[in-house]
């Protein structure tokens, strides 16, 4: 909201519900006050150990809201720029993604898996020889699978 | 429509009744047509009954199948209303970045973020494989694959080696952080070289005199696969930012030959696991001349200019000798158990004055230790036994000069310092080889007691205004064994001279004209203590009580002290400023020199507070529960304990029976009595007022160096009855915990080491 800058006349809100309005500024209420993350704290994304998806109990809380409500919060925040609830938001969806399975998440967001067949072909069930065999009849149709086949399924 | 019969009429009052719970079977004719005519209706309700059931299964099925259609339809358009969807990529991508791991580099699995993300749909895949920031680091690891056919070891390098280099490719033009664990054969037995007088060695051929490269099973294939590797971190050197290795040491030799310091401009931090096969075992001697062996110093990204962290594990040569940038460094980890990779005292001085800027400092120092100390002390025990530094070192030698004069160094940033000592036995020269070997797996060698002087010398002359975290140990270098068992105790803890300085300084500080407090420069300020050295209670003591801010403790008793209470001698030798401890004291016991005693419990117990939950607690503990560890006298009682700030303390290898007869006796019990008591002074009950000078205990753990066989037994029996003042029963003990971790909300950890289980399973033995 920088580029608003001070003025009386009222700001235009056209992508927040007041439902999800109403839970932004309980937010920004109970963090009145704190300091603002430093400006070139995302720059440092680099940073191993600087990712963390640990959330205060109050921010837990606050956030222990219906998927819909979730993805409104985030989409709020962002476009209001809160970072620290934007980042609230992205760690809880995060925290839900961690140990699922692709099927499990597109369930969870429902997500249609729109890969042809032909990209989601499970090749690493198979042994080295089939491999071969199937690699080259697929050639390079088996590209996800392909550029994953170093990798474990594990 | 036909009434339904009831159920008395459908299913009237069996004659038979009195024969179901038995196997009695009906074999008269008349009984039988009885037995028929009584089950002649409800076999026909059953008919009906299952009719209706598959009808009514039928309409449930219609109803599932055409709710499950209209909510197909309902979910397929509310989905294209999903705010999920609506996310822009730049959020995706920030949720992205948090399912990464947070404590290490994501791995090569589809299981996990990244490569999890690029299969869940064409949206995310896309936002992925464009969001370089979750493509800059990895993790890589390459098993043992010397077992393995020809082709199975080419084709796992070539695909890590394909994998690793796409994953980076994607990260743009971001700092890179890369770990590299290659598995490679260390046993020491299968790494002597060809000629050796133990024989073998390269088993796989190839590997000859390079059996210190990758054992026995590498092929020279198996080199070249290593070196190939090695250029694909080599090709993405100018990005590196952080780098964990654990290689064998041919792929640093790549790198050594690959990498300028300049070639490595972002490179901050380095983590390195040597492996110098060979010089596991210390006295071998080299097999090729000294000029084709490969050193660290060779490795020129160590003096990178960026450079700020170094941890090098289980090095064999002097970091010292390394050149490291000290001057940038904030972080150094350089801890080996190999005494060669330890660094002299004057080379330990000598970092410290260099590396001004540290922040966290790990170090492991050699100490030249006699093997006759007895001896040794008779004639001047008191002198320090300095190694001298290399003679051409005019820089060390110049500030060894100002150290003798006075110079104290300073380490105005440093908050954490961790020293290990080593003791190294003067007499370098090994023992015959079949000894060194059978030293391996039964150490014997001995090695004499630590002198104070020397443990003193580097904590005399340094000052860390800001230390809060110190540890220091005195351990030995592995391929010498055990340690002497001698009685000998330093009467004060080595960093005694440090901790005055530190807090006449904050004296100082505090009477200061502005008083203007808060300067950073809190002398008492040190908040966590992890010793392993042989000091006696009192000297521990001594130390804790300048340290009042110190809110963690751990204190493991020395392996000496340990071996000597187990065999229960007496003697004691106060040699030099050492002295024997006394633990007990009472009548008929035996001197045994040990740290953890419940002379130093009862010092860290807040008697006061002792008494008040005592007396207020309720519990309905009787007379015969009550543990009496020592006599205090009223003024004991209302004075604050040492250190007053304590939130967790953790006691391990505690000898809780001396004599090591295994009895539960009279030593043994009052240890544990005062541990408890401990606990209970300084974890109040949950109901009680907080006091605001003690602070309330949150966590503690004790370890015991052996299981004792009366104790187990006092579980059948009522050990309550009869129990003396010192004796605490395990029904007792078992109380007080519970009522430690339930009702004073202390996590509490109590370990006694399993007994030794004898494998007698009547499957042993089958294939």
């Amino acid at each position: 909201m920088k580029n608003v800058g001070e003025s009386d006349q009222p700001i235009p809100l056209p992508n927040v519900s007041s439902s999800v309005l109403k839970k932004v500024l309980e937010y920004c209420e109970h963090h009145r006050g704190e300091p603002l993350p430093a400006p070139d704290a995302d720059t440092s994304q680099d940073d191993t150990r600087k990712r963390t998806t640990d959330i205060s109990e109050w921010d837990q809380k606050f956030i222990t809201v219906d998927q819909e409500m979730l993805f409104e919060i985030i989409l709020a925040a962002n476009y209001l720029d809160i970072k620290s609830l934007l980042d609230v938001g992205c760690k809880t969806v995060a925290n839900m993604i961690k140990g699922k399975t692709p099927e499990e998440i597109r369930k969870l967001f429902n997500i249609v898996n729109d890969f042809t067949p032909e990209e989601e072909v499970r090749l690493l069930a198979l042994p080295h020889s089939y491999h071969q065999l199937i690699l080259s009849f697929w050639h390079h149709q088996a590209q996800i699978k392909k550029e994953n086949e170093w990798a474990e399924d594990r | 429509m036909e009434s339904m019969p009831s159920q008395e009429e459908l299913l009237p009052e069996s004659p038979f009744a009195h024969v179901f719970p038995s196997n009695y079977a009906a074999t008269t004719s008349a009984e039988r047509a009885q037995i028929l005519a009584l089950i002649e209706k409800p076999v026909a309700r059953l008919k009906e009954l299952n009719s209706e059931i598959s009808r009514l299964k039928k309409v449930i099925e219609n109803l599932a199948k055409e709710r499950t259609t209209v909510h197909r339809y309902i979910r397929s358009h509310k989905a294209l209303l999903s705010s999920m969807r609506r996310l822009p990529a730049e959020v995706l991508t920030e949720i992205f970045l948090h399912c990464l791991p947070a404590d290490r580099n994501p791995v090569r699995s589809t299981r996990e973020a990244p490569l999890l993300l690029t299969g869940v749909c064409r949206r995310w895949r896309e936002v992925a494989l464009h969001s370089p920031s979750l493509w800059n680091s990895i993790h890589i690891f390459i098993p043992e694959v010397s077992n393995l056919p020809k082709e199975e070891r080419k084709r796992i390098f070539e695909m890590r080696a394909f994998g690793w280099e796409t994953w980076l490719k994607r990260s743009g033009a971001l700092p890179v952080s890369i770990s590299l664990h290659v598995n490679f054969d260390d046993n020491p037995m299968s790494l002597v070289v060809p000629g050796h007088p133990l024989g073998g060695g390269g088993g796989g051929g190839g590997g000859g005199a390079l059996g210190l490269i990758g054992g026995p099973g590498n092929t020279t294939a198996d080199l070249e696969y290593h070196a190939d590797f090695a250029k694909v971190l080599v090709a993405f050197c100018r990005r590196l930012k952080n780098l964990t290795l654990h290689v064998p040491t041919v792929m640093l030799q790549s790198l050594a030959a690959a990498l300028n310091t300049e070639d490595v401009p972002v490179l901050e931090r380095i983590k390195l696991t040597y492996r110098a096969p060979l010089e596991i075992l210390n006295f071998m001697p080299p097999p090729t001349p000294a000029s084709d062996r490969f050193s660290l110093s060779q490795l020129k990204l160590l003096r990178a200019s960026s450079l700020r962290s170094v941890s090098i594990t289980a090095h064999t040569e002097s970091p010292y000798s390394m050149q490291l940038q000290w001057s940038n460094l904030t972080e150094v980890d350089l801890q080996s158990r190999f005494y060669r990779g330890s660094l002299k005292l004057t080379e330990c001085i000598g970092i410290l004055d260099k590396a001004c800027k540290l922040q966290r400092c790990a170090l492991t120092v050699g100490i030249s230790s006699p093997l006759d100390f007895a001896s040794s002390s008779s004639e001047g025990g008191t002198t320090l036994s300095l190694q001298p530094p290399d003679p051409n070192d005019i820089w060390l030698r110049r500030l060894l000069l100002d150290i003798s004069a006075g110079k104290i160094i300073h380490l105005p940033d440093l908050v954490s310092l961790s020293i290990n000592y080593i003791l190294i036995p003067t007499q370098l020269a090994p023992p015959p080889l079949p000894q060194q070997l059978m030293n391996l797996f039964h150490p014997a060698e001995p090695l004499a007691a630590p002198r104070a002087e020397d443990l003193n010398y580097l904590f005399d002359h340094i000052l860390a205004p800001r230390l809060k975290s110190l540890k220091c140990s005195v351990g030995t270098s592995s391929i010498y064994g055990s340690l002497h068992a001698g009685s000998i105790r330093l009467a004060k803890v080595p960093f005694w001279g440090f901790l005055e300085r530190r807090a006449a300084a904050a004296v100082e500080e505090m009477m200061g004209a502005d008083g203007n407090s808060g300067s950073g420069c809190s002398s008492f300020g040190l908040e966590k203590l992890d010793v392993c050295m042989p000091v006696t209670d009192e000297g521990l003591k001594e130390a804790l009580s300048i340290m009042p801010g110190l809110r963690n403790l751990t204190v493991q008793e020395w392996p000496i002290g340990i071996r000597r209470a187990e065999e229960g001698a007496g003697q004691a030798a106060g040699v030099g400023n050492a002295t024997p401890a006394e633990e007990g004291g009472g009548e008929g016991r035996a001197h045994v020199p040990l740290t953890i005693s419940k002379n130093l419990m009862s010092a860290l117990t807040w008697e006061k507070a002792g008494v008040e939950s005592s007396s207020s607690s309720g519990e309905t503990l009787t007379r015969g529960d009550e543990v009496q560890i020592m006599d205090s006298d009223l003024d004991a009682a209302i004075s604050l304990p040492l250190c007053p700030k304590l939130e967790t303390a953790k006691f391990t290898n505690c000898v809780s029976a001396s004599g090591g007869s295994h009895n539960w006796n009279r030593n043994g019990s009052a240890l544990e009595a005062a541990f408890i008591r401990f606990a209970e002074s300084r974890a109040p009950l949950k109901s009680a007022a907080p006091s605001l000078a003690v602070t309330r205990l949150k966590s503690l753990s004790v370890t015991f160096t052996h299981f004792s066989s009366s104790f187990s037994s006092s579980r059948s029996s009522s050990a309550d009855d009869g129990e003396s003042d010192d004796l605490i029963s395990y029904s007792t003990l078992r109380k007080r915990f519970s009522t430690l971790q339930n009702d004073r909300g202390l996590k509490l950890s109590w370990v006694y080491p399993g007994k030794q289980k004898v494998n007698d399973s009547p499957w042993a033995g089958l294939s």
